[in-house]
């Protein structure tokens, strides 16, 4: 047996409890879009059961899974599904390596410094044709693929940590794509903490490593895990609350970490993360949110992104925005964008990505609402593709509305 | 006109010890028929615990037998390498376990050879997470898991293959005797009936635990005392290597990874029926609780059926009473010439799996005794071919999982594989728990009328992983019929049988996600598929 | 603070927490995963895996008799909403009807959806299978309808799908494969060329897994039906089956639209119940817990199989709420706002595992809008 393979180990074994009842493989999004994937039954439990204290297999299929976890969410034996494809992707990236472009895809967090380091030049680069053509050619990521932008005065250049003492206190993290993609969606976040008066600081932190599991880089996504797990619980101690705006650090934080790091630290970080809508409406129903929000007439469609839902906490987006009076919001009801991460940058899961996006571009569609509200960048990003709607971060709406009504305050 | 056949040698029982001996016969140039009255390996040979002895557990209690099983344990990974798994075991002293034991247990394994040693507590909690954190101390021996089906098919395949004979579900109903001597044996085809003699000088009784029956029709007294052991399987391996308890043998005290799961076991109470695999739960609960001092978690674990067997001990004096696992284990060579006075009659019996080659070796060299022949035994070298394949099946579409289960499956038959995979449809797979295609289904079906899935089952690992058949039993019947191998009635009749059978193994254990395994096949077949009435209707 | 909780995302669930909504409810779904609606034939029988009357049933259930009106008044706002869904359920639960199932074999259904026809008794049927689909086997099929028709010609042909995997290609698969134009004009022109291949004559019924078209398939339907210029039907067998996958879908999408507040893979491990009334209930996911409170809650969770209830080796154990239960897993003096709806009731409800999706519905419906007249070891409110 590979040793290598074999330090991968993971000590989950959910995988016994499969009636192969095939319900995960009805349900993935991505065994509906192409047959070229094995489906996650057959490449999660059915996999791990034949591997294990016997010999590795490798299945190249495995490239296809886009870890958005709605096998986890249909199985009803609990069988951790996502967490199995994730061992099967780093079995192959582990036999195979990396291409140079998953490499690039999956640290998000060093392409983010540089990007932003250079953030005019980029976003130009981005769009010019030339550019983008060697980008298919040599890396196969497509050039019809939009890029979020990234920010020159990114989240980082701009905030620093203020103390003040409140009776709630908030680690934030923050995440690559609020980090240097939309420092807007961070700055609005501190803004609405703090028009309810809660401190906010930014502890030292890593991509929480999901874009790293996706491309089979399980020992560096460890890694990362092991060094936010440290810096986060830091401030736990000291009854600080983690709270993401960002559902897929969400998702690590609570439910990966688990399982990819499995300390008893991990667990002990769980307790404590709040996606940041999550936390408002915990505020909420204690009584302690700061309801001076200022009507905004509007008819919104939202799309809950697979990793929110993931998160098995209703639909708080949904229920701290129709806090704002004549805010009109529906659930678009759409599944998978099909951006997925990493994944849509990918020339040969390009297709793929667009067949998964449409049932969602046709319900923003249908709806015509006046603009989208998703609490995902990568969501953003295939809405931004497919749509013409504005899409929107709910603490965007939320700064809006919370600032309109000082204003209407003073006047 | 009944049917009628002679031979040499008739040998009486299709497990391990009639298989063995079949093939020795063969390889010795002498020529022999063997009956066996189901598949091969109705019997106790495929319902142990499949465990290659090392010889370590009988150190103390019967010295002889621990160095036999270490002496073939040597040979078997030589000669029959496709049906053993090398895995090495472990030895495992937990607290309460007597250290005067463990200290006359080393002491014996030095004097009789058998290479033990002391492996570091953390390497082996590294190894196996499972394992009692607990644990005192750890040594590692050489065992290892033998594989009874291919086994008993390679062995067989190898006797056929040398000229002699096999007939399978076809049961011995009398010992035909001429005076002091015997002449041969009545034989009945289970399935249509049909009777033959096979008029042979030599018959050897390896009907394991029914013996005594064997022995009745014979006119000789035989006493064999048939200890029943039960074993349940996990859905998963959870341990590489074989683990037991590190004290005097006892019930519960030996896990054994086989393939895709672990058996564990087992128990010893003595039984009158050689029919009777019947399964009681407390019996179970009572070698789970002994178990969880190895495997602490084994409650949490899923269980995904249970099986028994017996174990055919010889009792040299008839007597009452005697607890089964008192008696001896070892091997008995019985030579009813000398013995009772009816020449040409050899009963077999006892032993072990790990011995069978010898006791064969011994039968037959009594045989050629007999038969004034002096041709020697070959088993310690002959080998048999190894089950890995060296071609990859390049030219099939297979998933990764499927062609991996093909590579260390196919052996010499690779290139009949190979060449069936072409056809797209072969490459189906067909049971999705332990990865067998149709390829693999279609030559193991006989087409002769007698679809049975426990026979495929027995040579294709078809419907033995954790959904237990809920999926692949329909479809393997159901495409029997489309390819032509089977009658629709047959076919319904073949699944009804086996779907029973499958659920007969999960119903002791069926708490937890078994109980909803089993819910859900009987939903399935009953609700579904609509074969509520029809089961009441012609087959139970 | 929701209005209604409905716990679990089977049949039963769905239906309660989408008529609950609907009636102005601030309603939450909670579930583990999803339900055995999934697994399910998708046609909804009154007693699983036998025949019999509607009043049978409502003795078996058992029902008062007065409660019959609910019970069609039920079945009414389920067709009804399955007309709203665009994938409208024929039948009445009056007149069950025989349909055939993947094995060939006849069973005994009450609701079915358009794709699902039942068998007539004479005329000449051909059975369709998919050489890619190990799960439909056409000739098995039909020698099966023959033993149970015997006054119907029945022929099988099977025409390759012509689509290549590794993956074990199921009835839904097959399904989305025909949602292509292409790919069913392919099948017809195949299934022409077989028929005449075998000089197969003009039939009147053919016989299809459960595959005709998942997104398209009343164009599915259609285009075969006209393109045969006979009946068609799905034989629906093992999961999944594109016929109850298509219920489930819609019902699910149905929910979240109409604004349902879900709470996906979690699992409720218990309840703040004080003098027997429920406050709110315990919700983990992975390492986390929380409460989630309501004023009328609705166990959904199932059977055994749905895994509402536990076969442990000391007997049945509910596992959401940990209430007592007897020896088949009936609650036994329920708290006063939880209703219970499908197999969650006990074992003694489920006949071969299940409760048959008649029982489903009718509790779901009660659980909402209350029946007439309850029945002492009847229907639990
Ligand atoms: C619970 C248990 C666990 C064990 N574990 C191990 C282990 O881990 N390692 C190990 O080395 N050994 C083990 N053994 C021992 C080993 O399995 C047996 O010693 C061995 O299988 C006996 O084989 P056999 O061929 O003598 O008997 P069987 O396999 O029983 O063969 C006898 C055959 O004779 C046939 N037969 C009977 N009557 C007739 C008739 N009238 N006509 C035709 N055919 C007939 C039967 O159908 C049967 O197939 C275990 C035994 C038990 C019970
Ligand atoms: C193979 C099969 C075939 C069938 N065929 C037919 C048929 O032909 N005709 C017919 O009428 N019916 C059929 N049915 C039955 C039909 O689907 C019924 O709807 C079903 O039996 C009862 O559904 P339910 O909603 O009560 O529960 P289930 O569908 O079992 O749903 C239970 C739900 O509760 C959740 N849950 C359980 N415990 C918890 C917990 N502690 N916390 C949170 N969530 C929990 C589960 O995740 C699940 O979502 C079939 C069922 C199966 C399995
Ligand atoms: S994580 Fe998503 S893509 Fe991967 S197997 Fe699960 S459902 Fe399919
Ligand atoms: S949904 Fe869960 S139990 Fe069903 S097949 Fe998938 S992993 Fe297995």
């Amino acid at each position: 047996m590979n040793d290598a393979l074999l330090d991968l180990n993971m000590f989950e074994d959910s995988y016994e409890k499969c009636l192969k009842c095939n319900a995960c493989v009805a349900s993935c999004p991505v065994t509906g879009a192409t047959l070229d994937f094995g489906g996650p039954k057959h490449m999660g439990p059915e996999l791990k059961r034949l591997i294990d204290n016997q010999q590795v297999i490798d299945d190249k299929r495995i490239e296809y899974c886009t870890l958005c976890g709605n096998c986890d969410l249909s199985c009803p034996e609990d069988v951790h599904i996502s967490t199995l494809t994730t061992y099967a992707k780093a079995i192959h990236t582990e036999k195979h390596g990396s291409s140079f472009r998953d490499f690039v895809l999956s640290n998000a967090e060093l392409v983010g410094k540089m990007a932003s380091a250079f953030a005019p030049v980029t976003n130009t680069a981005m769009k010019m044709k030339p550019m983008r053509q060697v980008m298919e050619t040599v890396m196969r990521i497509p050039k019809e693929r939009k890029f979020p932008k990234y920010k020159f005065k990114n989240f980082n250049r701009s905030f620093a940590n203020k103390v003040h003492g409140s009776k709630r206190k908030v680690a934030y993290f923050v995440g690559c794509y609020a980090m240097y993609n939309a420092p807007e969606v961070a700055e609005s976040f501190v803004k609405v903490m703090n028009f309810n008066g809660i401190e906010v600081v930014k502890p030292r932190q890593k991509c929480c490593g999901v874009p790293m599991l996706a491309n089979g880089r399980l020992k560096q996504a460890r890694k990362n895990a092991a060094f936010n797990i440290d810096s986060l619980l830091e401030y736990t101690r000291k009854g600080y609350d983690v709270v993401t705006t960002c559902t897929s650090c969400g998702l690590a934080l609570k439910k990966e970490y688990l399982s990819i790091d499995g300390s008893d630290k991990a667990k002990e970080l769980a307790a404590h993360v709040y996606d940041a809508d999550e936390y408002l409406r915990m505020l909420k129903d204690n009584g302690e949110l700061n309801t001076h929000l200022a009507p905004m007439k509007q008819k919104v469609g939202y799309h809950a992104p697979c990793h929110m839902r993931a998160q098995g906490m209703g639909t708080p987006a949904m229920d701290i925005l129709e806090l704002i009076p004549g805010f009109n919001i529906y659930d678009l009801g759409a599944g998978c964008c099909g951006q997925c991460g990493t994944f849509g940058f990918k020339k040969e899961k390009y297709g793929i990505s667009m067949k998964l996006g449409r049932t969602m571009a046709e319900s923003v569609k249908n709806l015509d609402a006046d603009y989208t509200v998703t609490e995902c960048g990568m969501c953003k990003n295939q809405l931004d593709q497919l749509t013409d709607k504005e899409v929107r971060h709910p603490m965007q709406i939320l700064a809006e509305s919370y600032e309109r009504a000082k204003q209407l305050q003073t006047v | 006109m009944k049917k009628a056949l002679e031979t040499e040698v008739a040998v009486i029982g299709g497990g391990v010890t009639g298989t063995g001996i079949l093939r020795d016969l063969a390889l010795r140039g002498i020529k022999a028929v063997l009956v066996e009255q189901g598949d091969l390996g109705h019997g106790t040979s495929t319902r142990n615990h499949g465990l290659l002895h090392s010889g370590c557990r009988y150190a103390v209690r019967d010295p002889e037998a621990a160095v036999e099983s270490y002496q073939e344990n040597l040979i078997l990974k030589r000669t029959i390498p496709g049906s053993i798994e090398q895995t090495g075991g472990l030895f495992v002293k937990v607290p309460g376990d007597d250290d005067a034991y463990v200290r006359r247990w080393l002491d014996s394994c030095g004097k009789l050879g058998i290479p033990v040693g002391e492996i570091p507590l953390e390497q082996a909690f590294r190894e196996e997470p499972y394992l009692t954190k607990e644990a005192q101390a750890v040594y590692q021996v050489p065992d290892g898991t033998i594989d009874d089906f291919t086994l008993l098919i390679d062995v067989a395949a190898d006797a056929v293959a040398h000229g002699a004979a096999l007939l399978t579900y076809h049961e011995v109903t009398g010992i035909m005797t001429e005076q002091n001597h015997v002449s041969g044996i009545h034989v009945r085809d289970t399935r249509n009936g049909e009777e033959q003699d096979i008029y042979a000088p030599i018959v050897i009784n390896a009907a394991g635990p029914w013996g005594m029956n064997i022995a009745k029709m014979a006119g000789v007294p035989l006493r064999i005392i048939n200890n029943k052991g039960m074993l349940v399987v996990f859905s998963h391996r959870f341990n590489k290597r074989v683990i037991n308890r590190l004290r005097m043998p006892g019930d519960g005290d030996i896990f054994v990874p086989a393939h895709d799961v672990t058996i564990f076991g087992t128990t010893g109470k003595n039984t009158d029926d050689p029919n009777d695999f019947s399964l009681n739960r407390e019996e179970m609960e009572q070698m789970l609780t002994t178990g969880a001092d190895l495997i602490p978690e084994i409650h949490q674990m899923r269980l995904i059926r249970a099986y028994s067997g017996s174990r055919p001990l010889y009792q040299k004096t008839a007597g009452k009473g005697s607890s089964g696992r008192d008696v001896t284990r070892g091997m008995a060579l019985l030579d009813h010439g000398e013995r009772d006075g009816l020449d040409g009659l050899i009963t077999i019996t006892g032993g072990k799996l790990t011995t069978f080659r010898l006791m064969a070796e011994r039968t037959v060299d009594l045989v050629c005794k007999k038969l004034g022949s002096d041709a020697q035994c070959t088993t310690r070298e002959a080998a048999l071919p190894s089950r890995k394949s060296t071609d990859s099946f390049s030219g099939a579409n297979l998933a990764p999982a499927a062609r991996h289960k093909l590579m260390n499956w196919a052996g010499v038959r690779t290139p009949e594989f190979e060449t069936s995979l072409k056809d797209r449809e072969a490459a189906n797979v067909v049971c999705e728990c332990e990865q067998v295609t149709w390829a693999e289904i279609d030559a193991a079906i006989p087409g002769d009328g007698h679809l049975d899935l426990g026979d495929i089952r027995r040579r294709t690992r078809l419907g033995m992983g954790p959904c237990q058949g809920t999926f692949c039993n329909f479809r393997t019947a159901a495409l029997a019929v489309e390819h032509g191998k089977a009658g629709t009635r047959e076919a319904d009749c073949a699944l009804m049988r086996g779907v029973k059978e499958r659920r007969k193994g999960m119903g002791v254990v069926a708490t937890g996600e078994t109980a909803k395994q089993l819910q859900l096949m009987q939903t399935i077949y009953q609700v579904s598929l609509g074969f509520g009435n029809e089961e009441e209707k012609q087959h139970v | 603070m929701y209005d209604v909780v409905v716990i679990g995302q089977g049949l039963s669930g769905m239906l309660a927490a989408i008529w609950a909504r609907g009636e102005g409810k601030r309603t939450a779904m909670i579930m583990s995963g999803a339900g055995k609606i999934m697994q399910s034939t998708g046609v909804l029988d009154l007693i699983p895996g036998s025949r019999g009357t509607l009043d049978e049933w409502m003795k078996q259930y058992p029902f008062h008799s007065e409660n019959k009106a609910d019970v069609l008044q039920a079945v009414a706002k389920f067709k009804a909403l399955t007309r709203e869904l665009g994938y409208p359920y024929n039948g009445d639960v009056r007149e069950p009807v025989p349909v055939v199932t993947g094995s060939g074999h006849i069973k005994e259904t009450a609701l079915y959806p358009d794709t699902v026809t039942p068998v007539p008794d004479r005329g000449h049927a051909v059975v369709v299978g998919f050489q890619e689909l190990p799960d439909f086997q056409p000739l098995f099929i039909s020698k099966n309808l023959q033993k149970e028709r015997p006054l119907m010609t029945v022929d099988a042909i099977r025409i390759p799908l012509g689509e290549d995997s590794q993956r074990v290609l199921t009835q839904l698969d097959a399904a989305r494969l025909l949602d292509q134009k292409e790919v069913r004009a392919r099948c017809l022109r195949r299934i022409s060329g077989q028929l005449a291949d075998k000089g197969i004559s003009q039939a009147d019924f053919f016989v299809f897994p459960s595959s005709l078209g998942n997104e398209a398939w009343a164009q599915t339907l259609k285009q075969f039906s006209e393109g045969l210029g006979a009946r068609v039907t799905e034989a629906p067998g093992m999961p999944p089956n594109a016929t109850a996958i298509r219920l489930n879908d819609r019902l699910k999408l149905k929910a979240i639209r109409s604004g349902v507040r879900l709470y996906a893979d979690t699992t409720v491990t218990g309840a703040d119940i004080e003098k027997n009334h429920i406050r709110s209930v315990r919700v983990r996911m992975a390492n986390r817990a929380t409460d989630v409170a309501g004023r009328q809650f609705v166990l959904a969770t199932g059977g055994i199989l749905g895994g509402g209830l536990e076969v442990t080796p000391d007997g049945i154990r509910e596992t959401a709420l940990h209430l007592n239960t007897d020896g088949d897993g009936r609650p036994m003096n329920p708290p006063d706002n939880l209703f219970l709806a499908g197999a969650s009731g006990g074992r003694q409800l489920t006949r071969h595992g299940i409760v048959g999706g008649v029982y489903s519905l009718v509790s779901s419906y009660a659980s909402v809008f209350g029946l007439r007249k309850t029945v002492a070891g009847g229907m639990a409110k």
